[in-house]
């Protein structure tokens, strides 16, 4: 059997890991795009993204261009979390594997 | 949910996302095949119908009015094609890819409305401008080549080179003249275009057929 404290559990939770391959994806998304792109509610998608900075996954960038516009981007531990989220998934894979 | 399905499961989700996020093809497969062949009419109603001979000024009105209607018609092709892509994807026409599209290739869409503009449309000066065209379209293309698909992006550089060649044979005096320059936007603008169509649409369908859910 596979031992499931392997897996970060800040990360395998459907909302938050879309957020984390967003993230992965390009240097920086803002709020409305990661909200149109996995097609969450604002309260949803600001508990997952609180949940994810205070674990120290995910920065925050505030800017004032036009408008105000809050960006979100991967930090470095962020980054490790997720290449070792994505090494333990392969791992059940191929473990599990008949 | 058993562990391995469930892990099976979230691979899924990250590459579909992960697709989704990175690739962003900024011309269909079908609207490249559309235009193209809207290229090639236009060529060859240049080529064959008008005669550059009878009257220069009006051929360079006629080549100004028949590329604009292309580019038009082609452009129109593509946004309908790329709304249909996203209603079935159930994605918004304006996804974060199409606006990193739209800002990537901005200037050199721009830049080759501005050399049009410069030219001087209806003017003998149009002759001139497939290079330029090509060239701005060229950049356009490999602009958006960090998030494009590898088509897309020798795309973008068979127009580029296409460019140089095109500058290089108009200093030439057989070129940059009325029919070689309807001749240049057929073989480029209609051919690269069929081509990339043509290759283009079985991997597009590949990419679809592993798509997640």
């Amino acid at each position: 059997m596979f031992d499931l404290d392997k897996l970060d559990k800040t990360i395998h939770e459907k909302g938050r890991l879309g957020i984390m391959t967003l993230l992965a994806s390009r240097p920086s998304w803002t709020f409305q795009d990661l909200k149109t792109e996995l097609k969450l509610s604002d309260g949803n998608l600001v508990t997952h993204l609180r949940t994810l900075h205070t674990g120290g996954y995910v920065s925050v960038i505030k800017e004032v261009l036009d408008r105000p516009q809050t960006s979100y981007a991967l930090t470095k531990k962020g980054r490790k979390a997720f290449e070792e989220y994505l090494i333990v998934l392969e791992q059940i894979v191929q473990t599990a594997r008949p | 949910m058993p562990i391995r399905e469930e892990a099976e499961e979230n691979l899924r989700i990250i590459r579909s996302l992960m697709e989704r996020a990175t690739i962003y093809r900024a011309v269909s497969a079908e609207a490249a095949l559309g235009g193209g062949l809207l290229a090639l009419a236009g060529a060859s109603v240049l080529i064959y119908i008008f005669d550059p001979g009878q009257s220069l000024s009006g051929y360079a009105r006629a080549f100004t009015v028949v590329w604009g209607l292309v580019f038009l018609l082609a452009g129109l092709c593509n946004v309908g094609f790329l709304l249909r892509a996203a209603r079935l994807r159930g994605e918004d026409f304006f996804s974060s890819g199409m606006k990193l599209a739209l800002r990537a290739m901005a200037p050199g869409l721009l830049s080759g409305a501005f050399f049009a503009f410069l030219l001087g449309p209806f003017s003998e000066g149009v002759f001139a401008l497939p290079p330029f065209w090509m060239l701005c379209y060229g950049v356009a293309l490999l602009a958006t080549s960090h998030f494009a698909p590898r088509s897309l992006v020798v795309l973008g550089w068979c127009f580029l080179l296409a460019a140089f060649a095109g500058f290089y044979l108009q200093s030439s005096s057989a070129w940059g003249m009325p029919v070689s320059a309807s001749l240049l936007m057929g073989l480029t603008f209609g051919g690269f275009h069929l081509i990339y169509a043509l290759s283009a649409w079985p991997r597009r369908k590949r990419e679809d057929n592993g798509a997640m859910p």
